[in-house]
Protein backbone atom coordinates (compact mmCIF):
# COMPACT_ATOMS: atom_id res chain seq x y z
CA UNK A 1 0.00 0.00 0.00
CA UNK A 2 1.53 3.41 -0.86
CA UNK A 3 1.87 5.92 1.80
CA UNK A 4 -0.96 8.37 0.11
CA UNK A 5 -3.02 5.57 0.21
CA UNK A 6 -2.82 5.00 3.90
CA UNK A 7 -2.57 8.48 4.27
CA UNK A 8 -6.41 8.78 2.89
CA UNK A 9 -7.62 5.53 4.60
CA UNK A 10 -6.75 7.06 7.80
CA UNK A 11 -7.99 10.30 7.28
CA UNK A 12 -11.26 8.54 6.12
CA UNK A 13 -10.93 6.09 9.12
CA UNK A 14 -10.31 9.12 11.49
CA UNK A 15 -13.75 10.14 11.06
CA UNK A 16 -15.75 7.19 11.45
CA UNK A 17 -13.52 6.36 14.51
CA UNK A 18 -14.18 9.92 15.92
CA UNK A 19 -18.12 10.50 14.60
CA UNK A 20 -19.26 7.54 16.05
CA UNK A 21 -18.89 7.21 19.36
CA UNK A 22 -19.82 10.93 19.77
CA UNK A 23 -23.23 10.42 17.99
CA UNK A 24 -24.73 7.11 18.99
CA UNK A 25 -24.71 7.46 22.78
CA UNK A 26 -26.40 11.47 22.42
CA UNK A 27 -29.00 10.13 19.77
CA UNK A 28 -29.90 6.44 21.32
CA UNK A 29 -29.67 7.72 24.95
CA UNK A 30 -31.67 11.09 24.69
CA UNK A 31 -34.55 9.11 23.98
CA UNK A 32 -34.95 7.73 27.06
CA UNK A 33 -35.65 8.11 30.72
CA UNK A 34 -32.10 8.13 32.50
CA UNK A 35 -32.11 7.26 35.88
CA UNK A 36 -30.77 9.95 39.10
CA UNK A 37 -27.61 7.22 39.54
CA UNK A 38 -26.49 7.53 36.15
CA UNK A 39 -27.10 11.59 35.82
CA UNK A 40 -24.60 11.72 38.41
CA UNK A 41 -22.20 9.34 37.58
CA UNK A 42 -22.65 10.80 34.05
CA UNK A 43 -21.82 14.35 35.49
CA UNK A 44 -18.41 12.94 36.89
CA UNK A 45 -17.77 11.97 33.61
CA UNK A 46 -15.66 15.36 32.49
CA UNK A 47 -13.82 16.37 35.61
CA UNK A 48 -12.96 12.02 35.82
CA UNK A 49 -11.45 12.18 32.45
CA UNK A 50 -9.67 15.85 31.89
CA UNK A 51 -8.09 14.41 35.83
CA UNK A 52 -7.29 10.78 34.10
CA UNK A 53 -5.41 12.64 30.96
CA UNK A 54 -3.74 15.30 32.92
CA UNK A 55 -2.40 13.70 35.83
CA UNK A 56 0.04 10.89 33.21
CA UNK A 57 0.57 14.07 31.27
CA UNK A 58 2.65 16.25 34.34
CA UNK A 59 4.15 13.48 36.18
CA UNK A 60 5.28 11.03 33.58
CA UNK A 61 6.29 12.96 30.80
CA UNK A 62 8.88 10.82 29.39
CA UNK A 63 6.20 7.35 30.24
CA UNK A 64 8.27 7.05 33.80
CA UNK A 65 7.12 8.64 36.76
CA UNK A 66 9.17 11.66 37.69
CA UNK A 67 8.19 13.92 40.46
CA UNK A 68 11.14 16.44 40.98
CA UNK A 69 11.97 20.02 40.31
CA UNK A 70 13.32 18.87 37.53
CA UNK A 71 10.16 17.77 35.36
CA UNK A 72 9.43 20.85 33.70
CA UNK A 73 6.03 19.92 33.27
CA UNK A 74 4.97 19.35 37.04
CA UNK A 75 6.96 22.79 37.42
CA UNK A 76 5.04 24.59 34.82
CA UNK A 77 1.95 23.40 36.22
CA UNK A 78 2.15 25.36 39.38
CA UNK A 79 1.71 28.42 37.64
CA UNK A 80 -0.75 27.31 35.14
CA UNK A 81 -2.68 26.30 37.88
CA UNK A 82 -2.72 29.35 40.17
CA UNK A 83 -3.74 30.88 37.00
CA UNK A 84 -6.55 28.92 36.55
CA UNK A 85 -7.70 29.13 39.33
CA UNK A 86 -7.96 32.67 39.81
CA UNK A 87 -8.57 33.64 36.37
CA UNK A 88 -11.14 30.88 35.33
CA UNK A 89 -9.82 31.80 32.25
CA UNK A 90 -8.41 29.23 29.20
CA UNK A 91 -6.53 32.10 27.37
CA UNK A 92 -4.74 32.93 31.07
CA UNK A 93 -3.89 29.64 31.60
CA UNK A 94 -2.87 28.95 28.49
CA UNK A 95 -0.22 31.58 28.27
CA UNK A 96 0.88 31.18 31.87
CA UNK A 97 1.69 27.59 31.38
CA UNK A 98 3.60 28.32 27.97
CA UNK A 99 5.87 30.86 29.32
CA UNK A 100 6.66 28.98 32.30
CA UNK A 101 7.30 26.25 29.83
CA UNK A 102 9.72 28.08 27.61
CA UNK A 103 11.22 29.95 30.70
CA UNK A 104 12.08 26.32 32.00
CA UNK A 105 13.30 25.34 28.79
CA UNK A 106 15.62 28.66 28.08
CA UNK B 1 -31.84 29.34 12.80
CA UNK B 2 -31.29 32.47 15.27
CA UNK B 3 -28.18 34.12 14.14
CA UNK B 4 -28.59 35.86 17.89
CA UNK B 5 -27.92 32.80 19.71
CA UNK B 6 -25.49 30.98 17.35
CA UNK B 7 -23.16 34.30 18.12
CA UNK B 8 -23.89 34.48 21.45
CA UNK B 9 -22.36 30.74 21.56
CA UNK B 10 -19.42 32.01 19.24
CA UNK B 11 -18.76 34.60 21.44
CA UNK B 12 -18.17 32.03 24.67
CA UNK B 13 -15.92 29.63 22.12
CA UNK B 14 -13.64 32.32 21.80
CA UNK B 15 -11.33 31.46 24.22
CA UNK B 16 -11.14 27.82 22.81
CA UNK B 17 -10.63 29.20 19.59
CA UNK B 18 -7.29 30.78 20.91
CA UNK B 19 -6.67 27.55 22.46
CA UNK B 20 -6.86 26.14 19.47
CA UNK B 21 -4.16 28.02 17.73
CA UNK B 22 -1.18 26.94 19.28
CA UNK B 23 -2.41 23.22 18.94
CA UNK B 24 -3.61 23.57 15.55
CA UNK B 25 -0.43 25.21 14.65
CA UNK B 26 1.40 22.12 16.50
CA UNK B 27 -0.11 19.80 14.97
CA UNK B 28 0.29 21.06 11.45
CA UNK B 29 4.25 21.48 11.91
CA UNK B 30 4.02 17.53 13.29
CA UNK B 31 1.80 16.19 10.43
CA UNK B 32 4.25 17.80 7.69
CA UNK B 33 7.00 16.21 9.57
CA UNK B 34 5.05 12.79 9.25
CA UNK B 35 4.57 13.45 5.60
CA UNK B 36 1.31 15.04 5.17
CA UNK B 37 0.57 17.41 2.74
CA UNK B 38 -0.73 21.15 4.18
CA UNK B 39 -4.35 20.40 2.88
CA UNK B 40 -4.32 16.43 3.74
CA UNK B 41 -3.46 17.92 7.67
CA UNK B 42 -6.68 20.24 7.28
CA UNK B 43 -8.75 17.67 5.89
CA UNK B 44 -7.60 15.15 8.63
CA UNK B 45 -8.31 18.53 11.12
CA UNK B 46 -11.83 18.83 9.75
CA UNK B 47 -12.77 15.09 9.69
CA UNK B 48 -11.51 13.97 12.59
CA UNK B 49 -11.44 17.10 14.96
CA UNK B 50 -9.13 15.17 17.89
CA UNK B 51 -6.21 17.11 18.89
CA UNK B 52 -5.24 13.36 21.00
CA UNK B 53 -6.08 11.26 18.07
CA UNK B 54 -5.03 13.31 15.27
CA UNK B 55 -1.38 13.71 16.95
CA UNK B 56 -1.35 9.96 17.67
CA UNK B 57 -2.30 8.55 13.68
CA UNK B 58 -0.01 10.96 12.22
CA UNK B 59 2.85 9.84 14.76
CA UNK B 60 1.97 6.38 14.11
CA UNK B 61 1.86 6.86 10.10
CA UNK B 62 5.23 8.76 10.15
CA UNK B 63 6.06 5.38 12.27
CA UNK B 64 5.20 3.15 9.70
CA UNK B 65 2.10 1.12 11.52
CA UNK B 66 -0.78 -0.29 9.61
CA UNK B 67 -3.83 1.61 9.26
CA UNK B 68 -5.62 -0.72 11.28
CA UNK B 69 -3.75 -0.37 14.82
CA UNK B 70 -3.81 3.67 14.00
CA UNK B 71 -7.43 3.63 13.66
CA UNK B 72 -8.02 1.43 16.89
CA UNK B 73 -5.84 3.60 18.81
CA UNK B 74 -7.29 6.41 18.08
CA UNK B 75 -10.52 4.91 19.23
CA UNK B 76 -9.44 3.82 22.48
CA UNK B 77 -7.94 7.19 23.18
CA UNK B 78 -11.30 9.14 22.36
CA UNK B 79 -13.40 6.83 24.29
CA UNK B 80 -13.89 9.35 26.34
CA UNK B 81 -16.26 10.97 23.24
CA UNK B 82 -19.00 8.21 24.15
CA UNK B 83 -18.84 9.22 27.94
CA UNK B 84 -19.02 12.90 26.62
CA UNK B 85 -21.80 12.71 24.70
CA UNK B 86 -24.01 10.39 26.89
CA UNK B 87 -23.23 12.88 29.66
CA UNK B 88 -25.12 15.60 26.98
CA UNK B 89 -27.62 13.60 26.19
CA UNK B 90 -30.31 14.19 29.30
CA UNK B 91 -29.97 17.66 28.10
CA UNK B 92 -30.13 18.08 23.89
CA UNK B 93 -33.39 15.67 24.58
CA UNK B 94 -36.04 18.40 22.81
CA UNK B 95 -33.38 18.97 19.77
CA UNK B 96 -34.14 16.51 16.60
CA UNK B 97 -32.47 13.53 15.96
CA UNK B 98 -30.36 15.22 13.05
CA UNK B 99 -29.94 18.21 15.15
CA UNK B 100 -28.09 15.75 17.58
CA UNK B 101 -26.31 13.63 15.07
CA UNK B 102 -24.84 17.98 13.91
CA UNK B 103 -23.99 18.92 17.21
CA UNK B 104 -22.28 15.44 17.83
CA UNK B 105 -19.74 16.34 15.60
CA UNK B 106 -18.31 18.81 17.07
CA UNK B 107 -17.98 17.51 20.63
CA UNK B 108 -14.02 17.93 22.04
CA UNK B 109 -12.77 17.99 25.11
CA UNK B 110 -12.82 21.87 25.39
CA UNK B 111 -16.23 22.71 23.83
CA UNK B 112 -17.81 19.75 25.91
CA UNK B 113 -17.10 21.43 28.89
CA UNK B 114 -18.15 24.79 27.94
CA UNK B 115 -21.37 22.98 26.37
CA UNK B 116 -21.98 21.52 29.82
CA UNK B 117 -21.27 24.53 31.99
CA UNK B 118 -23.98 26.28 30.09
CA UNK B 119 -26.89 23.73 30.64
CA UNK B 120 -26.66 24.57 34.70
CA UNK B 121 -28.23 27.86 33.73
CA UNK B 122 -30.43 27.23 30.57
CA UNK B 123 -32.17 24.93 28.49
CA UNK B 124 -29.88 23.37 25.75
CA UNK B 125 -30.00 25.70 22.24
CA UNK B 126 -29.38 23.82 18.91
CA UNK B 127 -27.48 27.07 17.63
CA UNK B 128 -25.83 28.06 20.62
CA UNK B 129 -24.60 24.55 20.68
CA UNK B 130 -23.20 24.95 16.90
CA UNK B 131 -21.82 28.68 17.83
CA UNK B 132 -19.81 26.80 20.76
CA UNK B 133 -18.40 24.13 18.05
CA UNK B 134 -18.03 25.30 14.49
CA UNK B 135 -16.08 28.28 15.14
CA UNK B 136 -13.45 26.58 17.38
CA UNK B 137 -13.66 23.67 14.53
CA UNK B 138 -12.38 26.15 11.83
CA UNK B 139 -9.72 27.83 14.04
CA UNK B 140 -8.53 24.01 14.55
CA UNK B 141 -9.06 23.69 10.72
CA UNK B 142 -7.03 26.88 9.71
CA UNK B 143 -4.25 26.59 12.03
CA UNK B 144 -3.64 22.63 11.45
CA UNK B 145 -2.48 24.31 7.49
CA UNK B 146 -1.24 27.03 9.04
CA UNK B 147 1.49 24.98 10.76
CA UNK B 148 2.08 22.57 7.67
CA UNK B 149 2.29 25.27 5.59
CA UNK B 150 4.82 27.68 7.88
CA UNK B 151 6.11 25.37 10.86
CA UNK B 152 8.60 23.84 8.91
CA UNK B 153 10.04 27.19 8.39
CA UNK B 154 10.25 27.46 12.42
CA UNK B 155 13.12 25.69 14.18
CA UNK B 156 12.51 23.55 17.64
CA UNK B 157 8.69 24.52 17.99
CA UNK B 158 8.80 23.70 21.59
CA UNK B 159 11.18 26.24 22.65
CA UNK B 160 8.01 28.58 22.79
CA UNK B 161 6.49 26.18 25.44
CA UNK B 162 4.09 24.91 22.38
CA UNK B 163 4.17 21.49 24.07
CA UNK B 164 2.70 22.65 27.49
CA UNK B 165 -0.28 24.04 25.50
CA UNK B 166 -2.01 20.65 25.58
CA UNK B 167 -1.78 20.65 29.73
CA UNK B 168 -1.68 23.63 30.43
CA UNK B 169 -5.69 23.93 28.56
CA UNK B 170 -6.34 20.65 30.46
CA UNK B 171 -5.52 22.10 33.53
CA UNK B 172 -8.04 25.43 32.98
CA UNK B 173 -10.90 23.02 32.02
CA UNK B 174 -10.31 20.99 34.63
CA UNK B 175 -10.30 23.60 37.25
CA UNK B 176 -13.61 25.29 35.55
CA UNK B 177 -15.33 21.59 36.55
CA UNK B 178 -14.62 21.66 40.28
CA UNK B 179 -17.92 22.73 41.42
CA UNK B 180 -17.75 20.88 44.99
CA UNK B 181 -16.05 18.59 46.93
CA UNK B 182 -17.07 15.29 45.41
CA UNK B 183 -15.83 16.49 42.05
CA UNK B 184 -12.59 17.37 43.17
CA UNK B 185 -12.16 14.10 45.16
CA UNK B 186 -13.43 12.42 41.88
CA UNK B 187 -11.07 14.65 39.87
CA UNK B 188 -7.91 13.51 41.94
CA UNK B 189 -9.25 10.09 42.48
CA UNK B 190 -9.19 9.60 38.51
CA UNK B 191 -5.28 11.26 38.00
CA UNK B 192 -3.85 9.04 40.39
CA UNK B 193 -5.67 5.75 38.96
CA UNK B 194 -4.91 6.50 35.90
CA UNK B 195 -0.91 7.31 36.62
CA UNK B 196 -1.12 4.10 38.22
CA UNK B 197 -2.20 2.75 35.35
CA UNK B 198 0.00 4.45 33.21
CA UNK B 199 2.79 3.20 35.07
CA UNK B 200 1.86 -0.64 34.14
CA UNK B 201 0.32 -0.63 30.67
CA UNK B 202 1.22 1.29 27.45
CA UNK B 203 -1.81 0.71 25.38
CA UNK B 204 -3.73 4.19 26.66
CA UNK B 205 -6.13 1.76 28.36
CA UNK B 206 -5.76 4.42 31.59
CA UNK B 207 -8.04 6.82 30.89
CA UNK B 208 -10.97 5.16 30.45
CA UNK B 209 -10.42 2.64 33.27
CA UNK B 210 -9.54 5.30 35.30
CA UNK B 211 -12.62 7.24 34.58
CA UNK B 212 -15.08 4.75 34.89
CA UNK B 213 -13.86 3.63 38.37
CA UNK B 214 -13.58 7.44 39.46
CA UNK B 215 -17.07 8.49 38.36
CA UNK B 216 -18.13 5.66 40.27
CA UNK B 217 -16.96 6.09 43.20
CA UNK B 218 -18.62 9.74 42.86
CA UNK B 219 -21.81 8.42 42.92
CA UNK B 220 -20.96 6.30 45.69
CA UNK B 221 -19.90 9.31 47.43
CA UNK B 222 -23.71 11.17 46.29
CA UNK B 223 -25.26 8.39 48.08
CA UNK B 224 -23.86 8.31 51.12
CA UNK B 225 -23.93 12.27 51.44
CA UNK B 226 -27.65 11.91 50.77
CA UNK B 227 -28.17 9.15 53.03
CA UNK B 228 -26.58 11.19 55.54
CA UNK B 229 -28.76 14.53 55.19
CA UNK B 230 -31.93 12.77 54.97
Amino acid sequence: MSMQTKIYLVILGMWAANYLPRMLPMVVLSKLKIPQPVIWWLGFVPAAVLGAILAPSILMPDKTLLISWHNNYLVAAVPALLVAVKTRSLVWTLLAGMLAMALLQY
Amino acid sequence: MSRATFLAGAKKSIPIMLGYTPLGLAFGVVAREQGLAVWQAALMSLTAFSGSGQFIAVGMLGAGFGVSAILLTTFLVNLRYLLFSASMAPHVGKLSTLAQSIVAFGITDETFTLNMSGFDRQAADRDFILGVNICPHLSWIINSALGAAVGSMIPDINRYGVNFALPAMFIALLVMQIKDRITLAVAVISGLISTGIALLTTNGSHIIAATVIAATIGVILCQCRQKSTS
